[in-house]
């Protein structure tokens, strides 16, 4: 082999090394980068554990009383908006934090409907029976906020496990309980997208439902 | 007189390096709007990609706002490429430019780059997607993907009756945007045990790696009932393989941006649905805080979400091309 060869196989070889100890990209499979994006230091169940424990129980007392934010609806709902509703960032949906009693008119796989109690118009309130989903919860209560977060996957991902949380701790033992007639204490949170729509009634998640 | 191959390797090297870093510079658009000595000077938009026409709606407005409130602006397209990202913000550190109006293109990737303009005194404002710091930016103006994707996966469900198989077509898997969508359709479609993940696949949020995918995808899946899409562009992109397949009828899309074609194809029946971001009202806040920021205002929040809204056939007439009709 002529010397021009074996000096052109060196480079070659050099360069490989260089790439080697060097790389100037990674190629990384799409399971394994789940992986590695899911393995961060946030936990976001222990997060929502401490946060329902110690923040969330602690504040019930902050939720409007339901009777009163109804008739603010009923009278004025912008007014109603303006005084007891949280949002989060630009855009037009917002949330409320309430509590009350009711009494219990019908119940479906869906929901469960109340009649407030202390209120003498119709129905204005459901309580969510099924699955949870979104950020009412983490939203509404005003407690957390988006900028304490440096990604915003862990923001989310306290969503889930706040769901979780109502869903295996709040509804499991409700729908064994709730029937027609019951008179059940509440505390939820309510978003509104469409006035129009979910107002009337107020669509509750639950973060306290207790047949009385 | 001959070069050794060792050394015309490493010149070869160093020269492929200097072209693509040239390259680089010719990313930036010819758009500087010529204002003059009379402008309150110079803000560089800079876009992860301007080969998806969302992105174009965002940096075009995004520059039309600068220079309605006075200020000289240049549009530069990273090209979903961080190594480009970086040379623009290098080249806009260089030339003084005195705001940064930023659509990153990595979560991660894009924060040295912030970091670099805040150590120069350049304020950057982020566009629609994230960087994972809270204090290198001045603020980040975000939609907020995961409500979207939880909203759409509920339409998803229904759609499906809550049966079938699925394939998921992932953005840039360095973006938060893209594991938001995902994982907000997930915390709904993962509830369903019967709404199979037969396939899921990165297209980067293009067009055409979409339907490369799908046309892989329909090859081992030909028995599927719908895809989940993380952005529009994708949407299409697959939407195409499908019709190329004979199965556009039989196969429910489902997309997220609010892109002109995808809207006028809810309309039509093609695609089922998508989460309308408002790209507009994003780039104008952007804009108007850099503005406020120079004259004095410092109290802005790090991440401002910006609510999206479920497009189907049921409300897209109340929808045009990027938002709401009424804000057209």
């Amino acid at each position: 082999m002529s010397s021009k060869w074996i000096k052109w196989a060196l480079a070659i070889l050099i360069l490989a090394a260089i790439f080697y100890w060097f790389p100037p990209f990674d190629i990384v499979a799409l399971d394994v980068a789940v992986e590695q994006r899911e393995s961060g230091a946030f936990n976001p169940e222990a997060f929502a554990e401490d946060f329902w424990n110690n923040r969330l129980m602690k504040s019930l007392d902050s939720a409007v009383d339901a009777a009163t934010l109804v008739a603010a609806i009923q009278q004025d709902p912008q007014a109603a908006k303006k005084h007891y509703s949280r949002s989060m960032g630009i855009g037009s949906i917002y949330y409320y934090f309430t509590a009350g009693v009711g009494r219990v008119v019908a119940v479906d796989a869906g929901a469960v409907s109340l009649s407030l109690e202390d209120h003498s118009s119709d129905i204005h309130a459901t309580i969510a029976m099924s699955d949870i989903f979104g950020n009412t919860i983490r939203n509404g209560t005003g407690l957390l906020d988006v900028n304490d977060f440096p990604n915003s996957q862990d923001f989310n991902n306290i969503s889930t496990e706040i769901n979780r949380i109502v869903v295996s701790r709040v509804l499991s033992v409700f729908r064994e309980e709730v029937a027609v007639g019951s008179r059940v204490k509440f505390v939820g949170c309510a978003e509104i997208m469409d006035e129009e729509l979910d107002l009337d009634p107020l669509r509750l998640v639950p973060i306290v439902a207790e047949v009385l | 007189m001959r070069k050794s191959p060792l050394i015309a390797a490493v010149s070869a090297l160093f020269i492929a390096a200097t072209l693509l870093l040239q390259g680089c510079g010719k990313q930036e658009q010819a758009a500087s709007s010529g204002k003059g000595s009379g402008s309150k000077g110079r803000m560089a938009v800079v876009i992860s990609t301007l080969n998806n026409p969302w992105f174009v709606v965002l940096g075009e407005t995004a520059k039309e706002r600068a220079e309605q409130l006075g200020y000289e602006a240049t549009i530069f397209d990273s090209q979903n490429d961080t190594g480009k990202e970086a040379a623009h913000f290098e080249n806009i550190i260089a030339r003084g430019f005195a705001a940064i109006l930023f659509n990153p293109t990595d979560a991660d990737g894009s924060i040295a780059s912030v970091k670099k303009a805040k150590a120069a005194g350049i304020p950057v404002f982020c566009m629609d997607r994230e960087i994972n710091s809270t204090d290198a930016a001045i603020a980040q103006i975000l939609s907020d993907n995961y409500s979207g994707c939880v909203a759409l996966g509920q339409y998803f469900v229904k759609e499906l009756n809550k049966k079938g198989n699925y394939v998921e077509l992932l953005g840039l898997v360095g973006d938060n945007n893209t594991w938001n969508r995902s994982n907000g359709f997930h915390s709904v479609v993962d509830k369903y045990p019967e709404l199979k993940m037969v396939a899921r696949q990165s297209a980067d949020f293009d067009r055409s790696r979409a339907l490369e995918a799908m046309d892989a995808i329909l090859q081992a899946h030909p028995d599927i009932d719908a895809v989940f899409c993380g952005n529009d562009a994708m949407a299409m992109g697959a939407y195409q393989g499908l019709v190329a397949a004979g199965k556009a009828g039989q196969v429910k899309v489902f997309g997220f941006d609010g892109a002109a074609d995808v809207i006028e194809s809810i309309a039509e029946g093609k695609i089922k649905a998508t989460v309308m971001q408002f790209p507009k009202l994003m780039a104008k806040t952007a804009a108007e805080w850099a503005d406020q920021y120079f004259l004095g205002e410092r109290s802005f929040p790090q991440k401002i979400p910006v609510a999206v809204k479920l497009v189907t056939e049921a409300n897209v007439q109340r929808y045009g091309h990027y938002g709401k009709k009424e804000a057209e």
